[in-house]
């Protein structure tokens, strides 16, 4: 069913990413041809993989039971059920509490609770703490229960929303949030799943407890925050120290709240942002971002995006979309020699050039290295609203060298070597130096030890004979 | 077809599903996604979700499917990154991950999956959405919300490596 028209439109492209895919050997990968190319000719075509088995909601879909304006109706409760294992699934239809709802009532936890003993401990007040039932994950924390010590009760219909540990923990078991105020008691809870298995990873504390065994002496926490705050609770139980674990608990969970809803590269926030709005994406991040910050206070700020800037690479292709950037780069493509620089351009002919630079290439242009040998330099580039003014100066700069090696017997002419004065003691020796001046005709002969001197103008050259210096200074 | 799944017709729906799960699958697979099928029936319920709101012809109901398994991926990667580390966690065996799955590594799948891990984000999804999903550049940059210029820039980018890994698996011993 692929569209033969589409796959004709950019088969041209084809040809190019084929060529562009090219150069390996078959061997590689033990095929013929391309490995990356017939991947994504067979990924194209569905080649090469299983038929896809649809899930039960879709299998649901296909039977024609539910059309799609039906599917709002149960999808809630048709997703939720899927995700309970098995041995709950279907036996209720109560929602699985998100991750942040108010606390869930203590379980009921087999058919024979066994004796139930609220007990001194200091644990179950957090349950009470509305404010920390708010909280994700802290009102569902093991031993934490809104009703520490409550009596089972085995008809209890929320039995079914929660997983084997309802029924494989042994009775006695029971009453764990209020059990003997010991926090390592609620390690048992600990161990389950929270929410019908699966989908317990909003529970940053949950499983450092879940390490302790049931029956262990000194407990031995991890690095958790909601541990270390335990640990303190424990020796003392004073209600100061319990204020203040409060206050920790409460600021840790904030951070945690803070760190997962916020979560995610800047760049895939954009992506995910940057999607059809028809097609539901991104939405558990969205809604999640929302949910922390209605029960935090905190303003969720989405990432700035930080544009790329552009490198001209001398060769390489530019997209030129912002005009003002556009402009620019075309004036510096419309320099493609030394001739385009020499002397001092008129604003207007620039103009000139810019526009038809930008016409014959639209908004890609493609930066040349410009063959120049002398300096130059683009001082001014004024940009107008409406027209852009470059003002392109060009300074040819004749370098006089400091020294200037002549060897004896040779007839130098300018502009061979720069007109100028030239300096130059004559070596010690028995022959003199001759300087024979072609331009006006001055015969300079010095003896070893003395001082040559010479002027050479436009046009004139001098040779010299005899036991001559080699450098001459130049001024 | 697509008129009767709009209709609410699962049977249509169904050919629809048919059509495009095998690439949406590979489509996740080639983006390194731990649950492909899963990914791809999320894909098709969030599609039957909003099916009475879609219109358009078949070519741009693929568009909108790969619209939708970009957006799961990029869901899914998030909630996968953002899913504390549990030392008591059982690493899943990677490499029993289906007999589908075995039957490409032998294909050199993973291989290429690997090549394309080298690639950056854009490049990769320009790539996959082009040679996978069969877009156009139009509707690739529709789906990346970047402009032509911008998709035709990462593809060529993005090729070019992707001819660089190979050629430097060809000198590799």
């Amino acid at each position: 069913m692929t569209d033969e028209s589409n796959a004709a439109r950019w088969a041209l492209e084809d040809e190019e990413l084929e060529l562009l895919l090219s150069g390996q050997t078959p061997a590689q990968v033990g095929r013929t041809g391309n490995p990356v190319a017939e991947f994504f000719a067979d990924a194209r075509h569905g080649r090469g993989i299983a038929p896809v088995q649809p899930n039960e909601e879709l299998q649901r879909l296909f039977s024609g039971a539910n059309g799609p304006s039906a599917i709002s109706e149960w999808e809630t409760e048709a997703i939720d059920a899927t995700r309970l294992p098995p041995d709950v699934r279907g036996a209720s239809t109560a929602a699985t509490p998100a991750v942040g709802s108010e606390p869930r009532p203590t379980p009921n936890l087999g058919p024979d609770p066994g004796p139930v003993d609220p007990g001194p401990g200091v644990l179950p007040a957090f349950g009470n703490l509305p404010e920390l039932g708010s909280l994700p994950g802290l009102g569902s924390l093991p031993g934490m229960g809104a009703e520490p010590g409550r009596p089972i009760d085995a008809s209890d219909p929320t039995v079914a929303d929660y997983p084997s540990w309802a029924t494989a923990d042994p009775a006695g078991h029971t009453g764990h949030a209020g059990h003997t105020g010991h926090a390592g008691h609620t390690d048992h809870l600990g161990q389950q799943p929270y929410r019908g298995g699966g989908e317990d990873r909003e529970l940053p504390f949950r499983r450092s407890l879940a390490q302790q065994p049931d029956e262990a002496g000194p407990l031995v926490y991890q690095s958790s925050p909601f541990e270390a705050v335990v640990a303190v609770l424990r020796p003392s139980g004073s209600k100061l120290l319990m204020v203040a674990a409060l206050l920790a608990v409460t600021l840790a969970s904030i951070q945690a709240i803070g760190s997962y809803n916020i979560g995610g590269s800047g760049e895939v926030e954009n992506q995910v942002l940057a999607g059809p709005a028809a097609d539901g994406g991104a939405t558990d991040d969205e809604a999640t971002a929302d949910e922390g910050a209605a029960t935090t206070g905190f303003t969720i700020l989405a990432p700035i995006a930080t544009a790329p800037v552009p490198s001209l690479i001398p060769g390489s292709t530019q997209r030129a979309a912002p005009a003002t950037t556009e402009a620019t780069t075309s004036s510096l493509d419309s320099i493609t020699s030394a001739d385009d620089l020499t002397g001092s351009t008129d604003s207007t002919d620039v103009e000139t050039t810019l526009e038809s630079t930008t016409t014959s290439t639209g908004l890609t242009s493609s930066l040349v290295e410009p063959a120049v040998t002398t300096t130059v330099e683009v001082t001014t580039t004024e940009r107008a609203t409406t027209t852009e003014s470059v003002t392109t100066t060009t300074e040819s700069v004749t370098t006089i060298p400091d020294e200037v090696t002549l060897a004896t017997g040779q007839t130098y002419t300018v502009p061979d070597i720069p007109a100028g004065r030239y300096r130059a003691r004559v070596p010690l020796g028995d022959v003199g130096c001759e300087a024979d001046l072609n331009d006006g005709g001055t015969l300079i002969k010095k003896q070893p030890g003395t001082l040559l001197t010479f002027s050479l103008g436009e046009g004139g050259s001098v040779s010299l004979r005899g036991s001559c210096p080699s450098t001459f200074t130049v001024s | 077809m697509l008129g009767d799944a709009v209709q609410g017709d699962g049977r249509s729906f169904e050919r629809l599903y048919r059509w495009l799960a095998p690439q949406v699958t590979k489509f996740a697979c080639s983006r390194s996604a731990e649950d492909p099928e899963g990914i791809t029936n999320e894909v098709f319920l969030r599609a039957f979700r909003g099916l009475n709101s879609f219109q358009g012809d078949s070519t741009q109901f693929r568009a909108w499917i790969f619209a939708i398994a970009r957006n799961q991926l990029i869901d899914a990667h998030r909630a996968q990154s953002r899913r504390p580390e549990r030392s008591d966690d059982v690493v899943p065996d990677r490499s029993v991950e289906g007999a589908e799955v075995t039957a490409l590594d032998a294909l050199g799948t993973q291989r290429v999956v690997r090549m394309l891990g080298q690639l950056s984000d854009d490049q990769r999804d320009v790539i996959l959405l082009r040679m996978i999903g069969d877009l156009s550049l139009a509707q690739v940059a529709a789906i990346v919300d970047k402009p032509v210029t911008a998709v035709k820039a990462l593809q060529r980018r993005g090729l070019r490596r992707l001819q660089q890994e190979v050629l430097e698996e060809v000198v590799r011993p």
